[in-house]
């Protein structure tokens, strides 16, 4: 799918997913009618996807695992890092291409949450956000053969490299606690790889975090469980007389 | 706030989803796999003016192995060359679209032998790898032939490039 049409869906979704929940949010304002919220707590949540392990038991050829940690900063603001790490096995025949990849790799971001609050323990959100993520990827020797019925087939092997992925992604979702503390949620993101010349010499067939290593842009889909750890904040300090 | 709801139906819908992806099979691969030099016969109306040439059934046979062609397109045929050694010679029987020729007789055949080296390419998983070539020269015979020109030496699986230039 070219770069401009992927861009062009994750932003309708994007939208889509804002004008359903801001008509939401807009009813429950309506009905908290000009409620100033005061968050009185801080925020820390420890997540696990636990789509990707789904996925994972239904394929044999690819593996990813994945965490998150993200942090509430002031006016609905959440600082996020997430990383995980994952494998990949290529056994094909006719003709033959044969290696294995394995990766790790982290993101770093922000969400911003579009819901506003109904009272002060209302942690539920509905965010857009920017992530910039790498990747460091290791493959092991791959073994080719090239089919030619004329002259003969021709076989030989690449030596293992390691390699570095770069890439943006835009990211949308929701988040809802599910009972006190335990939350679950979704993101959909689309991935723009920065540094596709990295990989013109045998792409890795699955980046962990990523997705295929031969595009360029990818569309995927995560969904997290995680645990809310929250703490009082510090009262400002009245100033001395 | 949000509904437990709409969690559980997004959570269907991720199942349903998982279920899909998850399988690997290899893509189709659309990518010629085997390169071929394009060839194309012209000869001179004037000095500078170039026509199309068109042989009558004529033969393209790859000396050293069993390859042979009879080609189709009577001015636009294609050489594959072999990725074991820097040469590939071809035979060519062009049978001229001229009854006073003698072309079916082998003082009219011509051989053209291409030098070229290789470059093992990276195509895509899904088609593995190939060798593309570069042209380094070619020689013929010139039996019928006038006279020859690269006029592109990178052999690759750009289709719409023509090659070499045999004028008669």
């Amino acid at each position: 799918m070219p770069v401009h049409s992927m861009l062009k869906y994750t932003i309708s979704l994007l939208a889509m997913l804002l004008v359903s929940y801001c008509a939401r949010a807009q009813e429950d304002e309506d009905s908290t009618a000009n409620k100033k919220v005061v968050v009185t707590q801080n925020q820390l949540c420890i997540g696990a996807d636990f789509f990707q392990p789904v996925i994972n038991s239904f394929s044999g050829a690819k593996k990813s695992y994945e965490i998150m940690i993200d942090y509430a900063l002031e006016k609905d603001v959440y600082a996020v890092l997430e990383g995980g790490f994952g494998n990949a096995k290529v056994d094909y025949t006719s003709p033959a291409l044969r290696y294995t990849s394995s990766n790790s790799f982290f993101r770093m971001g922000v969400n911003k949450s579009m819901l506003t609050r109904m009272h002060r323990n209302d942690w539920d959100c509905v965010f857009i956000g920017v992530r910039y993520a790498m990747g460091f990827i290791r493959r092991s020797d791959a073994y080719y053969e090239i089919e030619n019925q004329y002259f003969g087939n021709t076989s030989g092997m690449v030596p293992a490299t390691g390699m570095t992925a770069h890439w943006l992604e835009l990211t949308g979702g929701l988040r809802v606690e599910l009972f006190k503390g335990i939350c679950a949620g979704y993101n959909v993101r689309t991935k723009f790889l920065m540094n596709p010349k990295a990989f013109r010499e045998l792409a890795p067939y699955y980046i962990a975090g990523f997705g295929k290593g031969e595009k360029t842009a990818v569309f995927d889909f995560n969904m997290y469980i995680s645990y809310a750890i929250r703490w009082a904040k510090k009262k400002p300090t009245a100033p001395q007389q | 706030m949000i509904k437990r709801a709409d969690i559980v139906l997004l959570l269907c819908m991720a199942l349903g989803v998982a279920v899909l992806s998850c399988t690997q099979q290899r893509s189709p691969c659309f990518e010629p796999k085997i390169v071929s030099v394009a060839l194309g016969t012209y000869r001179l109306a004037g000095d500078t003016v170039e026509v199309d040439t068109f042989l009558t059934d004529p033969e393209f046979i790859c000396i050293d192995t069993p390859l042979r062609q009879t080609i189709s397109a009577k001015n636009r045929f294609s050489a594959l060359l072999s990725p074991f050694v820097d040469s590939t010679r071809w035979l060519i029987i062009p049978h001229y679209d001229d009854s006073t020729a003698p072309a079916t007789l082998p003082e009219a055949y011509d051989t053209l032998t291409f030098y070229h080296s290789q470059k093992l390419t990276f195509i895509s998983n899904a088609c593995g790898y190939a060798y593309y070539y570069t042209l380094t020269g070619v020689k013929t015979t010139y039996n019928s032939i006038d006279s020859i020109l690269i006029t592109n030496n990178s052999v690759d699986n750009n289709a719409s490039t023509q090659h070499v230039k045999i004028y008669y």
